[in-house]
This record gives C-alpha cells, structure tokens and sequence, in this order.
C-alpha cells in the first residue's frame, strides 16, 4: 500500500527524496521504496523520517 | 610449502573481505541489508540448482561435459553474477562510490574482452575438446558474467534516470 502521507509531507517541507534519504542516512531509492508501500522499514527508520519531517509515527505511518 | 602458502593466502582474503564487508555494512542501510541477504540466498540455490542439471546432463550424456575446473567455475560465476545483478537492480550497493564501481567492471569487461579477441585470432585456444569444455572456456564464461553486470549497470542507470522523484 502506498504512502501517500509521507510523499505528501516531504513535499510540504519541499524536500526530494534524495534529500530526505542524505537527512536520514538512507539511500534514495529506499526512501522511494517506502513511499510506494514496497517496503516496511524498521521503528528506527519510521522514527528518523518523522523528525526530518517534523511529523509523529501516528501521521505518517499509522494505517487509517 | 604450497599447501601452506595457500592456506595463508585464504586466510588473509578471509581477513580482508571480512573487514570490507564490515565496511561496506556501515555503507548499506537497512532496506539494501535485507535485500542483499535475499540475494545470497538466490545466489546459493542458483549454484545448486546449476550443480545438479550439470551433473544431471552429464548422466544423459554418459560423459562429461566440462573439465572440472570450467564446470565449478561456472557454476560459482553464475552464482556470483546473480547475486550481482540482483543487488544492482535492488540498488542493494553502497550509494558512494557508484562511478567508480561502475568504471571498475567496464575496463575489467573491455580488458577480459581483448584477452579473448587475442587469444580467437591467434588460433592458439581451443574451447571444445571431444564434445567437451576445456579449460580455456572460463575465458568467454568470464566474459559473459562482466557482460551481464556491465549491461545490468547500464539498464539500472536508465530506470534510474526515469524513476520519479
């Protein structure tokens, strides 16, 4: 299931996801897997994204 | 004295690519890991599967089909060129340092490339002895696994450049 919640609040923050994954230490194409729903990262990945994005765990990847 | 200088030459890539995959580790992040794993895996059952259709081939045929060194050595390449390609199109490689990977194996396909076109025009190397790989058939089996990963950087390069941001 796609992400759409974080693809919508990296662009709130006008981020790419390049930037995003150098903010976080991951590589880009992680970060584009995730958006995409191909893959689940860990508690420590959900939470490294959150504070780059300045969002809480429920807001970007609590299911709704 | 060789067994030995052989045993100590294990032992110190053992040593070394140790280190480097700790290096490398520190270099992957999560998602790259897992998938890296899942490629092992892929790689190992290749291997296997490869070793028994060889050996299969070679009951049918009553004979066989490769000297040992070019059959072992192409079921090992095989694996390793799965694992390559799948961790190219998993983008499961560090992120730096890509170029120069990607540099690396073209001159090492182009040189491999040259070997056998030298080795073809002087007529010295025979690839096929009674039915049967010789030796000197690494050399194109070479070949093909750099052609293979070259190409797979390539493909990936452009799927890249498409991807969306």
């Amino acid at each position: 299931m796609k992400n759409l919640r974080l693809k919508a609040a990296r662009a709130e923050k006008d981020l790419s996801q390049q930037q995003l994954a150098d903010i976080v230490g991951v590589s880009r194409q992680t970060i584009s897997a995730i958006e995409k729903g191909n893959y689940n990262p860990t508690v420590n990945l959900c939470i490294a994204i959150c504070q780059a994005l300045g969002k809480t765990l429920n807001d970007l990847f609590w299911p709704e | 004295m060789t067994l030995f200088l052989i045993c100590a030459l294990t032992i110190c890539l053992a040593v070394y690519f140790a280190i480097k995959d700790q290096q490398n580790r520190q270099r992957l992040d999560e998602r790259q890991l897992l998938l890296r794993g899942r490629g092992y895996k892929y790689a190992f059952w290749t291997v296997l599967v490869a070793n028994i259709l060889y050996s299969l081939a070679c009951i049918n045929f009553d004979r066989p089909l490769a000297t040992p060194f070019a059959s072992s050595l192409a079921t090992i390449m095989l694996g390793g060129t799965v694992l390559t390609c799948y961790c190219i199109f998993q983008d499961a490689f560090p992120v730096k340092g890509r170029l120069s990977l990607a540099v690396a194996w073209t001159l090492i396909f182009l040189s491999q490339l040259m070997i056998q076109i030298d080795d073809l025009m002087s007529g010295r190397i025979v690839y096929f002895k009674n039915g049967a790989a010789t030796d000197a058939a690494v050399g194109p089996m070479i070949l093909a696994a750099y052609l293979a990963i070259v190409g797979s950087l390539l493909i990936k390069a452009v799927i890249d450049r498409r991807e969306e941001d």
